[in-house]
């Protein structure tokens, strides 16, 4: 059994069985940082407004583009965004701000290269590519994430990649079929995930793991949900074989580091998966097997909770 | 901030910049030097046709055709006529054959539609009246394929101003 971090439910605990005085509760509270102190709100605030100042400027930058669209020469507009681009680069390398500051000029940056290349992609009428833009996009701000060790930053970079295979299976691969593009997305996001875990140094952010969790668990869901009712294809097999050893890694890996996240999502997505095969094998039917599923869907998300909350007190003690 | 950090941020930087202007300028060759097509427009659903301060544009080239063995990007071989309007011989996954008189266009497939590239034209808001009359839209291409729209031409084969 770890020692519990002194939380404000422990204290209140505490209090109601004891007879500590208000003064004193209060006096915790602040040695144990539950109640902000005058720092803490300062850099709250300094977060807040670079963030804000960041997203302003891009969006104006991006704002004054459409608004002066004709009056502006062609190149004009390309060498103003790239000299923004050079300007944001230049203050992150060779200024003193600090680190956080310069990963959020870099993120801006990563911002404007999108902004470039779909200015190019206007002026010059390249119409049905996206594959090609999203794909500069996400080739040209790689490095820039890799070197900031930066959440959002990486964020950005794992939905361009994202994007960019969606884009490749529709626009240049023929004839990949729903389960096969969702399972290709499923293990890059896995991939990315169990990397970020596996190197404890980069200190990613605990959302950010949330984020890539959630994503990659939606797009196994989407791969096996999309293979049912059609010919079982053996892909859709090859695609639920590597779901399954995957979810039951999770499941594996969540017991024993006591998470509780992943037993949220990895249960719900496979909830999902066998609503859909009941309303599938139930077509002939379909009202008394609707009522099963609801039935089904009721009952599995009622004994889940109720063992998520077990579990929850056993390991955290709440 | 690193040594090392700052050289590769530089450095990716510094191949942004050149692999976007190298782009920049083929595209400026073509428009300079590519040969002057006209491909006539079919008409489009007027309902799409003026949003906001652009134009939905599609070929008749491209029409009616229902190809269902095209490759995903190939192209199509065309022949002028006196007003440089361009004429569809056929289409080809790759640049040869060619006879003379032949231009290539690089067109991309997506099971549905045939995409000659510029498949919207950007104008200024309020000025779409003039557009209207459009009947040709002309593209400058190079010996690649690589087509540039430059602008749009009304029934007597002059650039819509």
């Amino acid at each position: 059994m770890k020692l519990q971090s002194i939380t404000r439910d422990v204290i209140h605990t505490i209090s109601r069985y004891s007879n500590w005085k208000p003064a004193g509760i209060e006096q915790s509270f602040r040695e144990h940082k539950i109640y902000s102190d005058r720092s803490m709100w300062l850099r709250f605030i300094d977060v807040c407004l670079l963030c804000l100042g960041v997203v302003f400027t891009v969006a104006g930058i991006i704002f004054f583009f459409a608004y002066n669209w004709q009056d502006m020469h062609k190149f004009l507009k390309l060498g103003l965004i790239q000299g923004l681009l050079i300007a944001a680069i230049a203050l992150v390398v060779f200024s003193r701000f600090d680190v956080f500051v310069k990963n959020c000029i870099l993120c801006g940056a990563s911002f404007l290269t999108g902004a470039l290349f779909s200015v190019y992609g206007q002026i010059y009428q390249t119409g049905a590519n996206a594959y090609d833009f999203f794909l500069g996009w996400t080739v040209f701000i790689t490095l820039w994430a890799v070197v900031s060790r930066f959440a959002p930053l990486w964020l950005l970079l794992i939905s361009l990649v994202d994007v960019t295979i969606m884009l490749y299976a529709n626009q240049v691969a023929r004839g990949w079929s729903a389960p096969l593009l969702f399972c290709i997305l499923f293990v890059v996001n896995t991939g990315c995930l169990i990397g970020f875990m596996r190197f404890e140094r980069l200190n990613t952010p605990r959302w950010f793991l949330k984020i890539l969790a959630i994503s990659a668990v939606c797009w196994s869901t989407i791969s096996i949900v999309a293979g049912i009712g059609t010919q079982y294809s053996l892909v859709w097999w090859i695609s639920l074989a590597i779901v399954t050893v995957m979810y039951a890694a999770g499941i594996v890996y969540s017991f024993k580091s006591r998470t509780i996240f992943y037993l949220l999502i990895i249960p719900l997505s496979v909830i999902i998966i066998v609503s859909a095969l009941l309303v599938e094998t139930g077509d002939q039917h379909l009202t008394s097997m609707l009522l099963i599923v609801s039935a089904f869907i009721v009952s599995s998300i009622t004994v889940l909770i109720t063992q998520l909350i077990r579990l929850n007190k056993t390991w955290n003690g709440e | 901030m690193k040594r090392s950090s700052a050289v590769i941020i530089l450095l990716n930087l510094l191949l942004l910049l050149i692999y976007f202007n190298w782009n920049v300028f083929e595209k400026e060759k073509t428009l300079k030097q590519g040969k002057l097509v006209l491909l006539e427009l079919a008409p489009v659903d007027p309902r799409s046709l003026m949003q906001g301060d652009y134009m939905r544009l599609s070929y008749s080239l491209v029409q009616n055709i229902s190809p269902h063995k095209l490759p995903k990007r190939g192209y199509c071989v065309v022949r002028l006529d006196g007003h440089q309007v361009a004429k569809k011989v056929r289409f080809q996954q790759h640049k040869l054959p060619l006879h003379e008189g032949e231009y290539l266009i690089k067109y991309f497939y997506n099971d549905f539609i045939i995409d000659l590239g510029a498949g919207s034209y950007f104008f200024e808001e309020g000025t779409q009246a003039k557009y209207v009359n459009a009947k040709y839209g002309g593209v400058r291409i190079d010996n690649e394929g690589n087509s540039v729209l430059t602008g749009l031409y009304d029934k007597s084969y002059n650039l819509i101003k």
